[in-house]
């Protein structure tokens, strides 16, 4: 079942003034519960403005956006009809009064916790520390929860092992820290709701390869821990093929393609046609095998490839 | 691309764009006191046709001209009630009579409506012919060079003219990515379920401090930054500093000047020679 969906979703930023600049139009995707999808595109195809949807940051302009079937901005109004209609349609006689009382507390409670079950990490996050110490910031997201004192700490114990915090980190201040360790803090501060949708956007820009792997390393065990749902931003390709089921392509606010990785970097001149390219050992193999060398197309990653040129290798005698 | 306009620059090609800032500045005080001066109705009727003429030439839509507007609607609505009601003449002409206090008869009379119709007329020249001189047709750093400019001399006495317009300029420069840092800040935090808006005063207080915080780091970082850049790029103040846009003084410059001394002159002799026209100076 999917767990988050858009339904011909459309954004426009600043409607009805000069600036007024479409970001999306038109959307429609289902992101499979526990699945990991990549969002890839260009910078300006709207991949942060279609996140914001879907943690209410943003509301939609056109379209709606559902979380467990449930349209995250519906109004009581709407939904008491549709409701009252089906109940009818069964034969159910039902108190309208009780039913609406019902749906109020329903939808107050969905869009309180929405930011909580629906975890953004924004782009560069290490702006948003601001707590004296690391462990104080990661609990704040947490508090603003409600939870309770020792339900905190566990919490915090449990998240600093996923992004690999020690506690001498958790104590300093988080304007102390180097930058990895800061954006591994500031994601832990969103870990630490436990969503059930984990939606990141470039979780590793700007970081070197090492800090790249262990965000994504982090990210993975998050998953695996809580079983969540999880939404990648990335722009890079070799990240995407490593770590994601599913791809989703961005192109100006349009969805230009979806599907497994393979489906999606299968089909590399539709996806250079948007000016995005697949993984470069794609490429590799891609060129190996036009000059004659028998390998297995669809190879997306550094460790497929090795072990399909070294079986190769093999099969030819060649060493 | 995001939605900051500041000072609401509006960009065209048009004779009034093109003039210079120095000019502008001056031309402006000029036309301040020029609409001060206007006394009656045809040196009002001079003021409107200058104002007219400003804003075809400027190209500046006209919904954005009315637009200026708005924000001194209560002023105006004010200064208009004030002058309706409250104009003290002996022999008035009473249209509408309230009744008398204190010994004396308050009313509508017809003194009071040209006052208060000249009173509306005078603030909304002003804030046109300014906000069109000014806001709409000179960008605030062009602003900021021409005050610069004007304010050269005090160089002689070592007061660091140059130094106050960087800093006004850079200023200016960063109110928009201020903006945009504020506002990303702010939906991390709410999207660790910050609420602004449940709760008393203190509670509202309280929730501004995760984002002024990590808005007071960045500006700071990002000052360092950009002192670092300029000092790498040999920045020093002082006299010797050339400029890249020169401010160069041209003919049409020249014209618009003399046109508002005419302007200013014509109001002045108007008042003269058509003093037989009631006006009643405001209080
Ligand atoms: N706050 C904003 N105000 C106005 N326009 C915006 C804003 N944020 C983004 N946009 C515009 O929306 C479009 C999509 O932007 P964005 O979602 O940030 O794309 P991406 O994350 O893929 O780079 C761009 O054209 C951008 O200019
Ligand atoms: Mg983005």
């Amino acid at each position: 079942m999917a767990k988050l969906e858009l339904s011909h979703v459309g954004y426009v930023y600043n409607p009805g003034t000069e600036f007024s600049s479409v970001a999306l139009e038109d959307v429609s995707v289902s992101f499979e519960e526990h699945a990991v999808t990549g969002i890839i595109g260009h910078t300006g195809s709207g991949k942060s403005t279609l996140l914001q949807l879907l943690n209410g940051l943003l509301k939609p302009t056109t379209g709606q956006v559902l979380l467990d079937g449930q349209d995250i901005h519906e109004t009581v109004k709407a939904k008491l009809a549709r409701e009252m209609e089906k109940a009818e349609a069964e034969g159910l006689r039902i108190s309208k009064r009780q039913k609406k009382k019902e749906i109020r507390t329903e939808l107050d409670e969905l869009r309180k916790t929405l930011c909580f079950r629906v975890g953004l990490v924004m782009q560069y996050p290490e702006y948003q520390l601001f707590e004296e110490t690391v462990r104080k910031d990661i609990a704040f997201g947490p508090k603003n929860m409600g939870l309770s004192e020792e339900e905190i700490n566990a919490r915090i114990a449990k998240v600093a092992g996923i992004v690999g915090l020690t506690e001498r980190h958790l104590n300093k201040s988080p304007f102390d820290l180097s930058g990895g360790q800061k954006r591994r803090a500031a994601i832990a501060g969103v870990l630490a709701m436990e969503p059930e949708v984990l939606v990141l956007d470039e979780p590793a820009a700007g970081l070197d390869p090492s800090g790249r792997t262990s965000i994504f390393q982090s990210i993975l065990e998050y998953r695996k821990e809580t079983n969540a749902t999880v939404l990648i931003v990335s722009h890079s390709m070799e990240d995407m093929a490593a770590y994601c089921d599913r791809v989703l392509v961005m192109n100006r606010g349009r969805v230009f393609m979806q599907g497994s990785c393979r489906d999606v970097f299968e089909q590399s001149g539709e996806l250079e046609k948007t000016g995005l390219d697949v993984p470069q050992v794609t490429h590799l193999i891609d060129l190996l095998r036009s000059s004659g060398i028998d390998l297995p197309q669809g190879i997306f990653t550094v460790d497929d490839a090795v072990s399909a040129i070294a079986s190769r290798l093999r099969e030819g005698g060649c060493s | 691309m995001k939605s900051i306009s500041l000072g609401r620059y509006y960009a065209a090609d048009s004779v009034i764009h093109r003039l210079d800032p120095r000019g502008k500045i001056v031309l402006t005080i000029l036309f301040i006191v020029s609409t001060f001066l206007a006394k009656n109705v045809i040196s009002f009727a001079l003021l409107i046709l200058f104002v007219a003429a400003l804003s075809l030439l400027s190209r500046v839509p006209l919904s954005l001209i009315l637009r200026s507007l708005r924000g001194v609607t209560v002023v105006i609505i004010f200064a208009a009630l004030i002058n309706l009601f409250l104009t003290n003449i002996d022999q008035a002409t009473f249209l509408v009579e309230f009744g008398e206090w204190n010994g004396r008869m308050y009313g509508i009379t017809v003194e009071g409506l040209i006052r208060s119709g000249c009173m509306v007329l005078r603030i909304i020249c002003l804030i046109i012919g300014t906000t069109l001189l000014l806001t709409y047709t000179m960008t605030p750093i062009e602003l900021t060079d021409g005050i610069s400019n004007l304010l050269h001399p005090l160089m002689k006495i070592h007061i660091p003219v140059d130094l106050f317009a960087m800093m006004m300029s850079i200023a200016l420069r960063f109110i928009p990515t201020l903006s945009e840092d504020a506002e990303r800040i702010m939906n991390a935090q709410k999207s660790r379920g910050t609420n602004f808006s449940d709760g008393g005063l203190i509670r509202k207080a309280r929730a501004l401090i995760p984002i002024l915080i990590p808005l007071f780091v960045s500006s700071f970082k990002r000052g360092e930054e950009l002192a670092v850049a300029m000092e790498c790029r040999c920045y020093h103040s002082g006299d010797d500093r050339t400029r890249m846009e020169v401010l160069k003084w041209h003919v049409r410059d020249t014209l618009f000047f003399l046109l508002l001394i005419a302007l200013g002159a014509g109001i002045v002799l108007i008042n003269i020679f058509f003093a037989w026209i009631p006006y009643f100076t405001v209080l």
